[in-house]
């Protein structure tokens, strides 16, 4: 899944939707990689008022970037030598943008995306692109790679089911940049949002009421479902998630990995995949577990799940 | 001065300000503390201990010990971990015997 995020406004939050797509993604993708020399670090170039550059970035832990691509980066007609590729995969990009999102982002509320913010993005690019003319650079080839870190699973409580675990891959989390920011929740539906996401937040339905009740609605609110109730392939990567609450204080998330075994991110510390007692998990629902010592339930969560 | 504890998963950690009063008296504990050798890391879940910053180190209390960029502190007594309790914020009072049944005897 990649978020992207067209740098241009001052005061109100940029533009931003989700290609949520794998095969959209991995287009995009590919399509970066074959235009490598428009690629840039984001912030790299133009940095003054209007059009800056369209920002591209991955937002799961186990999806690999195509060889040579960062898991962020930025491309526009500002930052790189070769200006006429940078801006075209900018103009591609932009195009994607939806007039209807389907992933609702909070952002959403004050820049909604439609036809006129598209142009205007389009129209704004191109004065930015006056700016900084300059004469082209090399063009590069090959496709991406499809994705050796998921694999899909039947549910051993519910064999009609089926969901996708991922390779275990703590560092994605274990980092200056990532790891204060972003919580249980956050590495269980594994979208790093940099918000210490709460469950129902993203949709005006969060709670302060620690209870299993509460938290699995504000958490259904998101787009959770609960396990058994099996999604659709379209749904893909579809996650395992286990939620456990410190009655009246906290819940806590895992999710089910490669391995047989489960991991999880307490607060803003490591990430890891060993209980309280150090011993890997297995089972949380056996599992020690401190103080959250209700076990709530299992729970899917799909490609459209929104937290934030 | 600037105290978080550190206990949540899911939620933002509980964080308030002490006054200077009561900065002071953190860092004259904090002072007095002896170097000590034993640290016993926070669990991944619970009461994971206190976080303040003293003279740009940052600290952790945590089990009768506290823990900075450089050294570790002797706290037996459970100084600094009392002190920090008796001014927990009143929301989250609650807590306080969940954190306190972890302040067993250091062995």
């Amino acid at each position: 899944m990649l978020r992207i995020e067209v740098d241009m406004f001052s005061g109100r939050p940029n533009p931003v939707w989700m290609i949520t797509e794998e095969e959209a993604a991995r287009k995009l993708l590919g399509a970066a990689r074959e235009m490598r020399a428009a690629v840039t670090k984001t912030g790299a170039g133009y940095n003054g008022l209007g059009f800056r550059e369209v920002r591209v970035e991955n937002i799961l832990d186990d999806v690999r970037a195509p060889r040579g691509l960062p898991q962020k980066f930025a491309v526009g007609p500002t930052g790189k030598e070769n200006l006429d590729a940078a801006g075209e995969l900018a103009r591609l990009l932009i195009e994607t943008m939806p007039l209807r999102s389907e992933v609702r982002l909070v952002e959403h509320a004050v820049t909604p995306l439609d036809e006129k913010l598209r142009e205007t993005a389009l129209e704004w690019m191109q004065v930015t692109a006056r700016l900084m003319r300059k004469p082209p650079g090399p063009p590069p080839p090959p496709p991406p790679p499809s994705n050796p870190l998921i694999t899909t699973i039947p549910d051993s409580k519910c064999s009609q089911c089926q969901y996708e675990v991922s390779q275990y891959n703590p560092a994605f989390w274990n980092n200056p940049a990532t790891q204060p920011y972003n919580n249980c929740y956050n590495y269980a539906r594994n979208w790093r949002t940099n918000t210490f996401a709460q469950p129902g937040r993203a949709h005006g339905a969060g709670t302060s009421i620690m209870a299993c009740n509460t938290v699995t609605a504000a958490a259904m609110a998101d787009g959770l479902k609960k396990r058994c109730n099996c999604l659709p392939q379209s749904e893909y990567p579809r996650r395992l998630m286990a939620l456990v609450i410190a009655p009246g204080y906290d819940y806590h998330w895992y999710r089910h990995q490669r391995g047989g075994f489960w991991g999880h991110k307490p607060g803003s510390t490591a990430a890891r995949n060993y209980d309280s007692n150090g011993v890997l998990i297995t089972d949380p629902q056996t599992c020690a577990r401190g103080p959250y010592t209700n076990f709530c339930d299992f729970f899917y969560a799909g490609k459209s799940v929104v937290i934030n | 001065m600037r105290v978080e504890l550190d206990v949540f998963s899911g939620r933002p950690n509980p964080v308030w300000q002490l006054d200077a009063q009561a900065a002071a008296a953190l860092v004259a504990l904090h002072d007095v503390l002896a170097a000590g050798t034993a640290w016993e890391a926070p669990p991944a879940l619970g009461y994971r201990g206190f976080l303040y910053t003293i003279r740009s180190d940052g600290c952790r209390a945590h089990h009768g010990a506290v823990r900075t960029a450089q050294t570790i502190l002797a706290d037996p007594g459970y100084s600094i971990e009392r002190f920090l309790i008796a001014r927990l914020p009143h929301d989250w009072i609650g807590l306080v015997p969940m954190i306190e049944g972890t302040l067993r005897p250091r062995e």
